[in-house]
């Protein structure tokens, strides 16, 4: 395993306990305000350890903040990661076993999602519908489904032609069984890889929404509305704004290289 | 193929070059946040804060208020006025004033301007008032949001009657003690009749009303820009500026950045905490400071849980005014003595105050209301106000340690704010005292105003007050209902709870020969610009 890939390996072990344990190891509460301790540098900027990352507009604790955005950014993706992965993959599977008209309409919504813009897509859908979270998750859902479609339905019609899957099929297995059960585990690699390519994007969707002012919304914070919030700060309290937006880099750039560390894994033909 | 550099020969042959060499007047760029709310730029429809910026450059009043200096009216349209008796006003009407289209002003303008035609009719439902912007229609009737403004603006108005030429009375059914200030405000402002009667529909004219001011509008794009270009006929002198382009750029870092490329010579509404960096370029600078606005959070008294007046109460007790204006005001503004400003002159009530933070008492409230937690909805814009959003989460922060749970729903547009929808809580709001008075505050508590008529808070002790505040003619009986409205309105059944009195901070160029005034309005005449 390359050093680097340890490190990113490392990186997101990290953010993935700080958004398990986020109410456990967060100093001060999110919307805990002290008016008369605001913009404080951080303790490395000749601030206090008192709030090591300093504090923002309103003197709320940025390092508290930061993990309760971790957390929501994290969740969102994840949220959204899995609603892509599954109703994609459920999508490639019907067109694989149904062919013909089934898998016409399939393709051709996927063909249809990936040739719109999915942010103009996002940002009509936000404007008409309002901006709640279940929605924003729900919405984010829908982003990259159709690689999963056209991933699944490939490898679902390339597996039905080979000898385990006619055997399974033979033995009288309900569609259900044969493909969760028998297909799904062996084109799973394939798919995760798949995931690991849709999880930073989503990321940085969400933080590009929420920096636009549409993605979560205050009180609640996440990573992009932070960067949204501080970025008037830019000059004078840099801190509010640089401690997400390095944490959306490193975590987008950790999962990114776990993906492609895992692809050369599993690849046979790279073996 | 276009290249630059021939897209750049293409436009040194266009004719602007020539055009400049003959008017050396400069032209500015003014970048704010918004133009107007309501899409059109007709007072009777339009009285925001946003509004009021751009409208004394191309429309006047027959009194005007000088909100730059001395906060006094002084002859506008009108040269001078007298009262005949306690309803009666009699203005003698400036000669040689033109309106945009060249036409000389005369009384039967003035008459227009404040006839049905302008003030629409009565509305008969005042449901859906104030959520959207003017929509297309071929008519020439105002919308019912004309109707609502005119009767806020002039209650017991009856007409104008045309003496002579140059004499006009407006008589009122009612007495009326500040007829005249009345007249100072933008829904007294006099248009053409014959532009009006030019124009195929109300909102087109709407758009684009041909009024007498220094700048006529040469172009009006809604939620984009606003061209205005020097009235050269105007009554007071050549315009100093050749064109005021206003352009909305609604976010602040997009206004600073639109400043420092040279794209805008103005951009305004800058908050506090962007002073000192902007101040940093040598090339710029920053004017402004408190105006006759305050700043507030009005209650939805129909919400099941703010119902109850305790509540509201509480809710006022749980407001650090202080360190608001302290922190994110930088000190730069103040708390007001509740709904009032002092150049109410004697009928300020210097003994009256903002409810004091104290989170005990604000605890005892909600104890003696029996309040269990249940969630008050608060509808945001983000940021329509400077410092919005961040002040939201104080007051939201506030109120949660005095037990209250306080819910924030991020808004898009006032719509989604004053519309009648279930679960309409809180909405944050701003009062401009158009005239040294308190009717021009407080009407917007009673019927006709806004808090009113879009259904957040009616009571009937308070229209009472508010009609003796309108029509008495005796100083001590208005004295006391002002006092009897300040306690209504901000105690026994809070309709609002003032947060601070509101600022506004301009950033320009150095050197330009402009000062910002005392209100949100930016004077572009020759009054304040050079000399």
């Amino acid at each position: 395993m390359p050093a680097l890939v340890r490190v990113a390996l490392g990186w997101l072990a990290l953010m993935l306990a700080v958004a398990l344990l986020a109410d456990l190891i967060m100093p001060y509460g999110v919307t805990a305000l002290d008016l008369r301790n605001r913009l404080a540098p951080p303790a490395f900027m000749g601030g206090t350890w008192l709030h090591p990352l300093g504090t923002d507009e309103l003197g709320r604790d940025v390092l508290s903040r930061l993990i309760a955005s971790i957390r929501m950014s994290l969740v969102i993706a994840f949220g959204a990661t899995l609603i892509s992965a599954t109703f994609g993959t459920t999508l490639g599977f019907l067109a694989a076993h149904f062919r013909g008209f089934v898998e016409q309409i399939v393709m051709a919504l996927a063909d249809f999602q990936a040739a719109m813009p999915f942010l103009i897509l996002a940002l009509s859908v936000l404007a008409f519908f309002g901006n709640a979270l279940g929605l924003l998750v729900l919405l984010l859902g829908l982003h990259g489904w159709e690689r999963y479609a056209r991933i699944a339905r490939g490898l679902a019609v390339s597996a039905g032609a080979q000898g385990y899957a006619a055997a399974v099929r033979q033995l009288g297995a309900s569609p259900l069984r044969l493909y969760g059960r028998h297909v799904l585990p062996n084109i799973a690699s394939t798919l995760i890889v798949s995931m690991t390519l849709v999880f930073p994007e989503v990321i940085l969707l969400e933080s590009g929404l929420s920096f636009l002012g549409l993605g979560v919304q205050p009180p609640a914070t996440s990573l992009g509305n932070m960067v949204g919030y501080g970025r008037e700060y830019l000059t004078r309290a840099p801190w509010i704004l640089l401690s997400p937006a390095s944490i959306i880099v490193l975590t987008t750039l950790s999962v990114s290289l776990v993906g492609d560390w895992l692809r050369d894994r599993l690849d046979p033909t790279l073996r | 193929m276009l290249s630059r550099r021939s897209l750049l020969a293409g436009a040194a042959l266009l004719p602007a070059p020539a055009l400049a060499q003959a008017d050396q007047r400069p032209s500015i760029t003014v970048a704010v946040q918004a133009i107007s709310t309501s899409a059109t730029l007709e007072p009777m429809r339009e009285q925001s804060n946003v509004g009021f910026r751009v409208m004394p450059s191309f429309a006047e009043c027959l009194i005007e208020m000088d909100w730059t200096r001395t906060q006094r009216p002084r002859p506008g349209l009108a040269t001078e006025w007298r009262r005949v008796d306690h309803r009666t006003v009699e203005l003698t009407l400036r000669d040689g004033v033109r309106f945009h289209d060249g036409s000389l002003m005369t009384a039967e303008d003035v008459a227009f301007s404040f006839s049905a035609a302008r003030f629409g009719g009565t509305a008969a439902d005042s449901r859906g008032l104030f959520v959207g912007t003017a929509q297309q229609s071929a008519s020439k009737v105002p919308p019912p949001e004309a109707s609502a403004i005119s009767r806020a603006a002039f209650p017991a108005f009856d007409r104008v009657e045309v003496v002579n030429a140059h004499t006009v009375r407006f008589h009122n059914r009612q007495p009326d003690v500040t007829l005249e200030a009345r007249l100072t405000r933008t829904s007294g402002c006099v248009f053409s009749r014959a532009g009006f009667e030019a124009a195929p529909s109300w909102l087109e004219w709407a758009r684009a009303p041909v009024g007498s001011g220094p700048y006529r509008i040469a172009r009006y794009r809604p939620n984009q820009d606003l061209l205005l270009e020097a009235h050269d006929q105007y009554w007071g002198g050549r315009p100093p500026l050749k064109s005021i382009r206003f352009i909305e750029v609604p976010d602040v870092a997009a206004r600073v950045n639109a400043l420092r490329a040279g794209d805008a010579d103005f951009a305004c509404d800058m908050p506090p905490d962007q002073i000192g960096e902007i101040e940093r370029d040598p090339r710029l600078t920053v004017q402004g400071g408190r105006i006759n606005n305050i700043r507030l959070t009005i209650f939805d008294k129909h919400h099941p849980v703010l119902a109850n007046p305790l509540v509201r109460r509480a809710m006022t007790h749980a407001i650090d005014r202080q360190a608001i204006v302290d922190s994110l005001w930088a000190g730069r503004t103040a708390v007001p003595k509740g709904m009032q400003h002092e150049f109410y002159g004697d009928m300020f009530q210097a003994d009256w105050a903002a409810p004091r933070f104290d989170l005990a008492e604000a605890r005892r409230l909600l104890r003696e209301a029996g309040y269990r937690d249940e969630a008050i909805p608060y509808q945001l814009l983000n940021n329509y106000y400077t410092n919005q959003t961040p002040g939201a989460q104080v007051l939201v922060e506030g109120w949660r340690q005095a037990g209250l749970n306080v819910q924030i729903e991020m808004k898009e547009n006032w719509g989604q704010i004053l519309g009648r929808f279930p679960g309409r809580g809180i909405c944050d709001n701003s009062n401009t005292a158009g005239f040294g008075d308190p009717v021009s505050s407080m009407s917007v508590y009673g019927p006709g105003g806004q808090t009113w008529e879009s259904g957040q808070w009616e009571n009937e002790d308070a229209k009472a007050a508010l009609a003796t505040l309108a029509t008495s003619v005796d100083h001590a009986a208005r004295r006391a209902a002002f006092r009897r409205m300040l306690e209504i309105c901000e105690r026994d059944d809070p309709a609002y709870t003032v947060l601070h009195q509101n600022a506004t901070f301009t950033a320009l160029r150095k050197g330009l020969p402009w000062r910002a005034s005392q209100s949100f309005m930016m004077d572009f005449s020759h009054r304040n610009w050079g000399g």
